[in-house]
C-alpha cells in the first residue's frame, strides 16, 4: 500500500450508509432491459414493412460542406378531417447499439418538429434510414404511395470512423485555439481535446471535449468546445430548453440552437452554453464560463464571460467540428 | 407493395432467469461498498456517488448474461461507473467549480483530518480524467491495462494522464513525502 493509498482511504472515513436498495437496482434494471428490448423488435419488425406515405415533412440536415440537404417531399395528403399525418427521416447511425438509441433518438426529435398532440403511430427503418409517421389523435393513416426516402449517405454525419482518434482531436485543439485567438484573447490553459466515448463501443471516435483558459482584465475564464457524435447517444446534454435560462431557436438549417445559463458552484460561477443538435445527430456544444479550469484556476471569478452571446454562438456553429 | 406497420411498439418478454438474477444480486451486493468509495473518491460527494453506483449497477444489470459469459463483471462494472462519472461531468451545471465547492459540504469530508481534506481539495482541482486514472490506479489498484479499458483510452494515455496527474498532486500539495512517494 502506497501513502497515496492511505491518504485516499483517509477520505473514506466517517463514510455515511448506503442508502440502496438491491431491489430497486433489479427493478430499474428489468425497465431498461424491457426498453433496449423493445426498441430492438420494433427495429426488427419495422424494418420489414414499408410505411405509407401521407404529407412528409422534411428533416433538413446540415451537410459537411455548410449547406443544408433537403429531402424529397412525397405529398399525399390524409382523407381525414383530424389532420394530415407526417413522415419524418432521419438517418441511422452506424452500429447496432447506436441503432436501437438513435431510434429513441429519431423519435423523440420527430415530437419535437411535429405539431402537439401527434403521435408515432409507425416506425420503419428503411434505406439506412428511420422512418417515422406521426399522426393526430383519430387520424386514419393512408394508404397511399410508398414513401421514397433520401439516399441516406446524403445525411450521414461528415465523421470517419476510421479516422485517427488522435488527429481528429488534434485538428479541434488548433481550431479552438484559432477562434479564440482571433477574438484576441491570450490563452493562458489549454487542456487539449482528447477523444472520449461514452459508449461502450470500440473503436469510433464519437466525444471529443477541450477547452482554454483566457485572460482578462481581471482574471482567467475560460471557453470549450465539446463534440458529440450520433453514436453517442449517452452523452447527457442540455436536454430540454427551458426558459427564462434556455432559449431555443431552430436555425436556417433546420438545426436546433439552445442557449443557457447555469449557475456553476458559489460565489457568482456562470456557464453559458451555446449548444447545436444538427439533424445528422450530431451536437456541438460552446461553452463559456467566468472561471478557469486550468492550473492557474481560482476561486475568483471574472466580472465578465469572455464572450457575448453572439460569438458563443459563431463559435459553435463553425463547420470545423462537424468536419 | 406496401404493409401498413403496426401502430403500438412490441414488446417481449426479456426478464432474466432467476439464476441470472440470483447471480446479480450476490454480485451487486458484494461489489457495492467498493463501487461507492471509488465513486466517492472520483467525485467528492457521497449522494452523487450513491447515484453513480446505481446507475452503472442499472446498466451492468442490462448487460449481466453477456458480461457474465464473459467472466468480467469486475472490469466491466469499473468501466461503467467510470464513464458514467466522467459523462455526469460534462454537464454543463457540473463543470467544475474547484475548492469552494468542497468547503460548501463538511458532512461528507469526514473527521477533521487535515491531509485527507487536503488531498480531497487538491483531487478535486484534477481534471475529471486524471482524477479518475489516480484512484483507479491508486486506490482500485488498477493495472495501466485495466484503467485504459476502463477509461476507453490508450495505455500510453493512461502513463501519461498518471504523470500529470501526480505532478499536479505534488506541487499542489507540497507534501515532500508524497511527492518523494509519487517521484
Amino acid at each position: 500500500m502506497t501513502d497515496l493509498n492511505d491518504r485516499l482511504a483517509a477520505m473514506l472515513d466517517n463514510e455515511p450508509p448506503a442508502p440502496y436498495d438491491i431491489d430497486r437496482v433489479v427493478s430499474d434494471g428489468r425497465r431498461a432491459l424491457r426498453r433496449r428490448t423493445t426498441l430492438t423488435a420494433v427495429a426488427g419488425t419495422a424494418g420489414t414493412a414499408a410505411v405509407t406515405a401521407a404529407v412528409v415533412v422534411p428533416i433538413a440536415a446540415a451537410h459537411h460542406d455548410g449547406t443544408t440537404k433537403k429531402i424529397t417531399v412525397v405529398a399525399q395528403p390524409s382523407a381525414t378531417a383530424a389532420g394530415k399525418c407526417e413522415l419524418y427521416y432521419k438517418p441511422m447511425p452506424h452500429g447496432n447499439r447506436a441503432r436501437k438509441l438513435g431510434l429513441g433518438r429519431a423519435i423523440a426529435r420527430a415530437h419535437t418538429h411535429t405539431k402537439p398532440g401527434y403521435e408515432v403511430t409507425g416506425v420503419a427503418m428503411k434505406n439506412g434510414a428511420y422512418v417515422i409517421r406521426m399522426c393526430p389523435p383519430g387520424a386514419r393513416p393512408d394508404d397511399g404511395q410508398p414513401s421514397t426516402p433520401p439516399d441516406p449517405t446524403a445525411t450521414m454525419p461528415p465523421y470517419h470512423y476510421d479516422a485517427d482518434p488522435q488527429t481528429i482531436a488534434d485538428g479541434f485543439a488548433r481550431e479552438l485555439g484559432k477562434q479564440v485567438k482571433k477574438l484576441g484573447f491570450t490563452i493562458v490553459y489549454s487542456r487539449p481535446f482528447a477523444q472520449e466515448s461514452s459508449t461502450l463501443e470500440k473503436g469510433h471516435p464519437t466525444y471529443y471535449d477541450g477547452n482554454v483558459d483566457v485572460q482578462l482584465p481581471d482574471g482567467p475564464a475560460d471557453i470549450g468546445v465539446q463534440v458529440s457524435h450520433a453514436v453517442t447517444q449517452l452523452v447527457p446534454f442540455t436536454g430540454d430548453c427551458t426558459a427564462p435560462t434556455c432559449e431555443q431557436t431552430t436555425l436556417p438549417d433546420g438545426s436546433l440552437l439552445q442557449v443557457s445559463h447555469v449557475t456553476a458552484g458559489t460565489g457568482g460561477g456562470e456557464v453559458i452554453v451555446a449548444e447545436i443538435h444538427y439533424a445528422n445527430g450530431v451536437v456541438v456544444q460552446a461553452q463559456e464560463s467566468n472561471y478557469a479550469f486550468g492550473p492557474e484556476a481560482t476561486r475568483d471569478r471574472t466580472k465578465n464571460q469572455p464572450l457575448t452571446i453572439d460569438q458563443l454562438t459563431e463559435l459553435a456553429k463553425d463547420p470545423a467540428w462537424t468536419f | 407493395m406496401t404493409t401498413r406497420l403496426p401502430v403500438r411498439y412490441v414488446c417481449t418478454d426479456v426478464a432474466m432467469s432467476e439464476a441470472d438474477e440470483a447471480a446479480f444480486r450476490a454480485f451487486a451486493h458484494s461489489r457495492r461498498p467498493g463501487l461507492r468509495r471509488t465513486a466517492f473518491l472520483m467525485c467528492g460527494d457521497w449522494h452523487q456517488a450513491d447515484d453513480l453506483v446505481q446507475a452503472a449497477l442499472t446498466k451492468l444489470y442490462v448487460a449481466w448474461r453477456r458480461v457474465r459469459s464473459n467472466e468480467a463483471p469486475d472490469a466491466y462494472v469499473r468501466q461503467i461507473l467510470t464513464r458514467c462519472f466522467l459523462d455526469e461531468r460534462r454537464r454543463p451545471w457540473r463543470r467544475e467549480s474547484p475548492v469552494e465547492d468542497i468547503s460548501d459540504q463538511p458532512s461528507s469530508a469526514g473527521p477533521a483530518d487535515e491531509a485527507a481534506l487536503d488531498l480531497r481539495a487538491a483531487l478535486a482541482l484534477l481534471p475529471p480524467r486524471q482524477r479518475a486514472t489516480v484512484v483507479l490506479r491508486f486506490w482500485a489498484d488498477a493495472s495501466v491495462t485495466e484503467t485504459a479499458d476502463a477509461l476507453g483510452c490508450s495505455e500510453g494515455t493512461v502513463k501519461s494522464q498518471t504523470a500529470r496527474a501526480i505532478t499536479a498532486l505534488r506541487s499542489l500539495l507540497n507534501d515532500p513525502v508524497l511527492a518523494e512517494e509519487m517521484s
